[in-house]
């Protein structure tokens, strides 16, 4: 990176000086700091995880071993939200921003407003023929929006149930359970014995509502976009989780660390999540509890039903505004379409890659330690086809954002409050606003 | 008859400050003691933080808070430094607290020696349109200043992170209160020896306001060293980072470095710290003898 | 102001062109003086200002195709229910701060500068620290102490048979809470700006009044707090214009939540424009608490008679 310039310093200086002096020599001081002093090009990176970067890291190393590129990527981790803030200025501003960024799934619906900033990558897919090798509502879905792709994630972010298996053994809890009316009635024993909890209520976020609604097939929006909140599927789960702390046997999560401690100390003894959730989290936060935790699908609303959801994930896309266009796709579908790169994420995450041919590799089913020698990757591909679709909209920070204060917190900290009407008080809001912000 | 009154008034004060006396010392203990609990409160946040940067992770996520680290470790400053341009943040900062300081009181100073002693057109009109820029929420205004910054091409650049934010409102309205306590008849005579208007702010004005410089450089240089956002909107270089910035990128939802964050949080305060406790004294007697008085 | 002629003072003509050069000088240099820091402030200051203020009759999404919307955006606001609450919890913090900080403040300033308190020094400093602590930093700390289950503060009270307290997760206790950092963290200079207008008050004022017989309250009564009144203009306009402005702790500490109880004007502001590009309508907003805070501080400056300073 950029050695220390004493240039630098000195036109800081100068345009201190020149300011003093009577600010005549504003637009003559200035200028970009030099990016290009090789030969190679530069492409520039933004990621806001470390986790990311690295598997991406060791995906450019083999990118180049194979087909020797003529430029370098310059890593950048900015933190989450300043990210995915500035990427929307620098772009809106069209200068300044990355070649290639790393978008988070809930904050790509901001970028589609109006002008998308991205390049779409399907035509570039299709004329390689990997498109039909994508698992799409993991790779591409979450990234499209009216019909073009505007980034691909490596992630299938399958959700499962992960519990502490010690925990449970111990108190007798059964680990054949199918349904959430049996989860409940083993959480009820399990409270009763114990004093602790078989799973948390999460009431200040939207994750658990949203993978147990997805599970019936709900979810924020139907296929054409339009909000859903109030759908009989989000009532029915809203009510579920009002029943679970009227009745007792669950509690509100705690926020931060004390949600860490809880887990370690088994106080909450399981978690709904996907593999940056299961994995990624635990092992990051509770690295103690490394080889008391396994996986089971999700238990189902009624039978024949979805044992699986899915949640969160990160894509990568490139700039519109980027110098070197083909460039950066060319590295981008090379790593979500290389078996080779995509394993290096599942070496360090867990994490199920999204393109088929890579399903059959044997890397991906054998034990894991941390979860006690369980083969993860056996039921990750058991659920996976179960995952209903999941429908993005421009608005999903607008509706989320309603959600959560108007339906999910109030209903949750006041049981009195009847979960129809809070949800519908969240929909009416979010369409109030979003007939204000399209009038 | 006043003489009287003053014997009066001693003799009656030494009859009631006789019983006073035991009561007296309960005051004194009380206010201080009260006093030292508001230092341990204020303060151990602080100790919190210090301490916090030996710590490892583990204690520091620990369910029992404690101050004192069961085991020392330099385990967080060494990833810090060795991991991270540390001392290129260091003197990013430093050059961007200094000289934002030195430009912002020198622009303010002048412009508020005019305000202050000078007649022309729309004075009155020009304090009132600063007056109103200073409620204006900054961030609404950072979008266009975006803008400029590229119009500029300021990016990762020294002068885009000191210049737009060395031009405040507040600067000029408390340096022009200062120098209206300035005598005009010094002012005066100055111009009959010759002198002009410039010499006349340089040699006579800057010193008799220093109170004023000491109080807006003490803020002005308080706000540049812990700024967050105009550092973050303008600087996408690593290497062109100030402290809170770099700090800042260590922890995220998915990374929780608190260990280094709370040693570089640790490490970034000490030299305002430095700069507090040396100048404390004009501090405060500045604000004594300036605009508030 | 002054603006007595340097002949009227000194009573002899000057040499013709040397006295046309100096009046010259003279008229022009405010002008020069003045300059540098105009430039710069149009440029990084007045412009994005007016920029932001033609943006908020306007509509679309981000910056770019923009349709001019009328006073659309400013009639929203009345119907809005998430403006009306942000007013609410700023307008909550703003009180809360005048009183508790005012108050505190005040209080410390006249015990560190009574004589009953060696260390003046000391305490000084060691009151200052929390603006010297990174907010960053207070929000981790805020954030262990401030928990419900295993925090410092819930743990004393739970000592005394108190508690738990969900400081920062029941609706009706948020704000409390971030008052209560806000005390924390603003006292130390407040008092500080108190003990420069204890300092300024000439101690003749006491002498006087000690040998008119007035005992302490009523010395405190009829001249500290008189002679306090610029000084406390000066920190109350600071703490409303501070509360208006309060924005990355409830951000980094409670994103605005529960169900909006510590959503914040400026964070509102924030969300809108950034979080759903909603940049016209954020404008609009931004100008609405601006005359507002005009206002306010109108009706203030009224209150305490005006800005005393010397020379004017």
């Amino acid at each position: 990176m950029a050695p220390v310039s004493r240039r630098t310093v000195l036109k800081g200086a100068a345009a201190a000086g020149a300011t003093v002096a009577g600010g005549s020599l504003l637009a003559g001081c200035g200028g970009a700091p030099n990016f290009n002093r090789g030969a190679k090009k530069k492409l520039s990176f933004w990621a806001f995880t470390d986790t990311r970067i690295n598997w991406q890291k060791k995906a450019f190393e083999l990118y180049k071993k194979e087909r020797n590129p003529d430029f370098e990527i310059e890593w950048l981790i900015l933190p989450y939200t300043q990210m995915h803030d500035q990427l929307l200025i620098t772009a809106q501003a069209e200068s300044g921003g990355p070649d290639i960024a790393d978008v988070e799934i809930s904050q790509f619906p901001r970028f589609i407003k109006g002008d998308v900033l991205f390049v779409d990558l399907r035509q570039k897919l299709e004329e390689m023929g990997e498109w039909d090798n994508l698992y799409h509502p993991s790779a591409t879905d979450p990234w499209s929006w009216q019909n073009k792709v505007y980034g691909i994630g490596n992630e299938l972010n399958a959700c499962l149930l992960s519990y502490r298996w010690d925990i449970w053994e111990k108190a007798g809890v059964s680990t054949e359970i199918e349904s959430w009316d049996h989860f409940v009635e083993e959480a009820k024993r399990f409270h009763r014995d114990t004093g602790n909890y078989l799973i948390d209520q999460q009431y200040l976020d939207w994750g658990q509502w949203w993978i147990m609604t997805l599970q019936q097939g709900g979810g924020f929006f139907d296929a054409k976009g339009q909000p859903t909140l109030d759908s009989p599927e989000g009532v029915r789960t809203l009510s579920w989780m009002q029943d679970a702390i009227r009745d007792g046997w669950s509690t509100l999560r705690p926020t931060g660390v004390p949600y860490n401690i809880s887990l370690e100390q088994g106080k909450v003894a399981s978690l709904l999540g996907p593999s940056w959730q299961f994995s990624g989290f635990v092992q990051q936060n509770i690295p103690g509890t490394a080889g008391k935790w396994h996986l089971m699908p999700i238990p189902r609303w009624e039978p024949g039903g979805s044992r699986t959801g899915t949640q969160g994930g990160t894509g990568v896309a490139v700039l519109k505004t980027s110098e070197f266009i083909e460039e950066a796709m060319d590295f981008v579908l090379f790593e979500h379409t290389t078996t080779e790169a995509l394993l290096y994420d599942y070496e360090l995450r867990q994490v199920w890659p999204t393109y088929r041919p890579a399903f059959s590799d044997p890397k991906l089913t054998e034990p894991l330690d941390f979860f006690d020698g369980q083969r993860v990757g056996d039921l990750i591909r058991e659920v996976s086809p179960e995952i209903n679709t999941a429908y993005m909209s421009p608005f999903w920070g607008e509706t989320t954002s309603a959600f959560v204060r108007l339906a999910l917190t109030p209903a949750m900290q006041n049981l009195r409050m009847s979960p129809r009407e809070a949800l519908r008080r969240a929909q009416q809001e979010t369409l109030d606003t979003i007939e204000f912000m399209t009038a | 008859m006043a003489v009287v009154d003053k014997v009066v008034g001693s003799v009656r004060d030494i009859r009631v400050s006789l019983p006073r006396r035991w009561p007296g010392v309960v005051a004194l203990v009380v206010v201080n003691l009260v006093l030292l609990v508001g230092v341990f409160v204020e303060v151990t946040p602080y100790l919190f933080m210090a301490f916090g940067a030996f710590k490892n992770n583990e204690e520091i996520f620990s369910s029992n808070l404690t101050l004192w680290p069961h085991e020392w470790t330099l385990g967080n400053m060494e990833a810090l430094i060795t991991g991270f341009p540390l001392a290129r943040w260091m003197f990013n900062t430093a050059v961007v607290a200094v000289l934002g300081t030195a430009v912002a009181v020198l622009l303010a100073s002048l412009a508020g020696f005019a305000f202050a002693k000078h007649d022309f057109r729309f004075k009155n009109v020009l304090l009132v349109i600063m007056l109103v820029t200073l409620l204006l929420p900054t961030q609404v205004l950072l979008v266009p200043q975006f803008q400029i910054m590229r119009a500029f091409d300021w990016f990762n650049t020294y002068q885009g992170l000191i210049v737009p934010r060395a031009v405040t409102a507040f600067g000029i309205i408390l340096m022009r209160q200062y120098t209206l306590s300035v005598p005009n008849e010094l002012l005066d005579a100055a111009r009959v020896d010759g002198a002009t208007e410039f010499r006349i702010w340089w040699r006579i004005v800057l010193p008799l306001v220093r109170p004023g410089v000491a109080v807006l450089g003490i803020l002005t240089f308080l706000g540049l060293w812990n700024d967050f956002f105009w550092p973050l909107i303008i600087t996408t270089d690593p290497d062109m980072f100030v402290m809170n910035l770099g700090i800042a990128s260590l922890v995220g939802p998915y990374d929780f470095r608190y260990g280094m964050l709370l040693s570089g949080a640790l490490l970034a305060s000490l030299p305002v710290i430095a700069v507090f406790i040396f100048f404390q004294r004009q501090f405060v007697s500045g604000l004594t003898r300036g605009a508030l008085k | 102001m002054s603006t007595s002629t340097l002949a009227s003072r000194i009573g002899r003509p000057l040499w013709p062109a040397r006295e046309w050069w100096w009046r010259r000088q003279r008229r022009i240099a405010p002008y020069i003086f003045i300059s540098p820091f105009f430039i710069l402030f149009l440029i990084f200051g007045l412009y994005p200002v007016i920029y932001s203020f033609v943006l908020s009759f306007t509509k679309g999404f981000g910056f770019e195709e923009r349709s001019f919307a009328g006073l659309t955006n400013y009639i929203h606001m009345f119907s809005d229910e998430r403006f009306g609450m942000a007013m609410r919890n700023t307008t909550i913090y703003a009180l809360g701060s005048i009183v508790l900080i005012g108050g505190v403040s005040l209080l410390l300033a006249l015990a560190i500068n009574s004589r009953l308190v060696p260390w003046k020094g000391f305490f000084r400093t060691a009151f200052f620290f929390p603006v010297l602590t990174s907010e960053v930093v207070v929000f981790v700390i805020a954030a262990r102490i401030l928990d419900e289950q295993y925090g410092l503060l819930n743990f004393a009270l739970s000592k005394v048979n108190l508690g738990p307290v969900a400081w920062l997760t029941d609706p009706k206790i948020v704000m409390l809470s971030i008052v209560l950092i806000g005390l924390w963290t603003w006292t130390g200079i407040n008092a500080l700006y108190w003990m420069a207008g204890l300092n300024a008050i000439d101690n003749d004022y006491y002498e006087a009044a000690a040998i008119d017989g007035a005992g302490r309250w009523q010395s405190f009564r009829y001249i500290t707090l008189p002679l306090l009144r610029p000084i406390a203009l000066f920190v109350v306009l600071q703490a409303i214009i501070g509360s208006y402005n309060l924005f990355a702790l409830p951000l980094l500490l409670t994103g605005g939540g529960p169900s909006d109880a510590s959503l914040t004007v400026t964070l509102y502001i924030y969300n809108q424009g950034f979080q759903f590009f909603n940049v016209g309508y954020a404008s609009a907003i931004a100008y609405v608490m601006t005359f507002f805070l005009l206002a306010v501080s109108a009706i203030n400056i009224k209150f305490f008679g005006g800005w005393a300073s010397p020379g004017e």
